[in-house]
């Protein structure tokens, strides 16, 4: 147990003087930064989709109590303080000082007990609230205000994982929203936060548009992930919905957009050579994975399921579509993680022979084996092709099949496919990757790996590495 | 771990993701991260 206080209020004002400065460098601009999303936003509360799109505009807009750093570390967002107490169960937030919604409402221990009462409602189908219910390691039991800037949230066990379950990226910190951002009947017509920029306009299937929030006033600590400072050095910012990846790349070549966030990978030899634009490559905390579903009676023996990693020749798949900039890995710890250790290199090996052996003494006699990719992602449908290439030349009966992103997430949901490409999210804290494909009894999309005793494993030195953090401790 | 992961293989994992973006020259301060979702605090346009 133990009482951690946040940051002290002396490195506050310290840098409340820098960041002062800096908005003058800024004021000077009245630009709109042009950019681009390839599926329209898919809702305004916080967490309600872990999707690319909702979720780069959503964080722009909503912040909450804590957030990552880029090494999935977790640090203060709206809490001043945190505490812990009642060896480890209790966590009482005290919130910034000062802190105003879009609306113009201040930020109060209310605000948060209403958001979270909304989260942990069932009725409210809220898709992170597996986090926090009791179904994966972490229960909620109560959020209450203690005053105006003080809310606990207490737990029924102690948890270590606690933080950083609220600091996820793809529950979008599981932000505050103030009430008015829901109308009577329950539904979010709103996103009403505290963040840099404010919601100006969803015109669906065109643009969304965030301004600039005036009252915003950043944390004094430099910017880190999703954490410390953000200044909004724009008034504007702009996302075009553009779902087709050439008329994206046309836009940015024509000056229409002024970002790419998410280029696609088989268009960035083009990119490169436009002397207009530079692109940048960043190892995401995340990975490519293949699940297979493991009832089916194709894919059922291990052996077969053995034989198609074998298959794969990580090293091409990798200069192929990525331009070479992934090492080749067989674990589910990303390399960007300081868990990803030697023994997690292993296992990746590109052997076709072995392949060919394992399908031989498992009595493999063709059966047919479908890999689902959806269209709207370059990179997964290349994926997907080059998978089936590589199993057809060891001689696996593999067809690809094409559908809709939307539909081939609800397959991945319900569990109704072979095998599929899916590149992961990324959890800055590698225990939730793991945990994604491992935890939960029965609850929907967790059980790729459910049965698997080998991913229960990697997930345990996760566990036990929170276990031994102080609870608490940021 | 690793080891009986790789014997059970529910999942075949080819790699470490990686992200690009690209950008006019008139961008500035734009950096990807390991988190992937693109931060627009701190950048700016000329």
């Amino acid at each position: 147990m133990g009482h951690r206080n946040l940051p002290g209020r002396l490195l506050r004002s310290a840098l409340v003087i820098a960041a002062g400065s800096m908005l003058l460098t800024g004021a000077a601009s009245a630009q709109t930064l042009r950019t681009v999303i390839n599926a329209d936003i898919r809702g305004l509360m916080p967490g309600r989709s872990p999707d690319i799109s909702t979720g780069s505009v959503l964080q722009n807009v909503y912040e909450g109590l804590v957030a990552w750093r880029a090494d999935g570390s977790v640090a203060p967002m709206l809490a001043d303080k945190i505490e812990t107490s009642d060896e480890g169960r209790s966590y009482t937030f005290t919130l910034r000082d000062g802190i105003t919604f879009h609306n113009g409402a201040p930020l109060t221990a209310k605000e948060v007990v209403w958001t979270w009462t909304r989260f942990l409602d069932p009725k409210s189908a809220w898709p992170c609230r597996g986090n926090f219910d009791g179904s994966n390691a972490i229960k909620v039991e109560t959020v209450e205000a203690l005053d105006d800037r003080r809310v606990v949230f207490h737990l029924a066990s102690p948890s270590g994982a606690f933080l950083s379950a609220m600091a996820r990226a793809d529950c979008d910190s599981t932000a505050i929203a103030h009430p008015a951002s829901v109308d009577a009947d329950g539904n979010w017509i709103a996103a009403i936060g505290t963040g840099p920029f404010k919601l100006a306009e969803w015109r669906k299937g065109q643009f969304v548009e965030l301004a600039r929030f005036d009252a915003y006033k950043p944390r004094s600590e430099a910017a880190d992930g999703l954490a410390g400072a953000k200044a909004a050095k724009v008034e504007k910012i702009r996302f075009e919905l553009i779902p087709d990846a050439q008329a994206t790349k046309l836009a940015l070549f024509q000056g229409k957009i002024d970002i790419w966030p998410e280029a696609d990978s088989n268009q960035i030899k083009e990119l490169q050579q436009n002397p207009a634009v530079s692109v940048v490559s960043t190892p995401f905390s995340a990975i490519y994975a293949l699940p297979f579903q493991t009832r089916d009676p194709a894919l059922a023996d291990p052996r077969i399921r053995q034989a198609i990693n074998y298959a794969i020749d990580r090293q091409s798949m990798s200069a192929a579509l990525v331009d070479g900039k992934v090492p080749p890995s067989g674990s589910l710890i990303p390399a960007t993680s300081s868990y990803y250790g030697a023994v997690e290199k292993t296992g990746a090996e590109f052997d076709p022979a072995k392949a060919k052996a394992l399908l031989a003494q498992a009595g493999y006699k063709g059966e047919r084996i479908v890999i689902l990719t959806n269209k709207q992602n370059a990179i997964m449908a290349d994926t997907a092709i080059y998978v089936q290439s590589m199993l057809r030349a060891v001689g696996l009966n593999a067809e690809v099949e094409m559908l809709e992103f939307g539909a081939q997430f609800e397959r991945y949901y319900a569990g109704r496919y072979q095998m599929m490409v899916w590149n992961v999210t990324p959890y800055l804290d590698p225990l939730f990757i793991v945990e994604r494909f491992t935890g939960g009894q029965g609850a929907p999309g967790r059980q790729a790996l459910g049965q698997s005793q080998g991913a229960r494993a990697a997930e345990e030195p996760l566990r036990r590495e929170r276990r031994r953090q102080a609870p608490g401790a940021l | 771990m690793h080891k009986l992961y790789l014997q059970d293989m529910p999942m075949v994992v080819w790699g470490t993701r990686v992200g690009f973006s690209a950008m006019r020259k008139n961008v500035s301060g734009y950096e990807g991260w390991p988190g992937q979702k693109p931060r627009f605090w701190g950048v700016s346009v000329n």
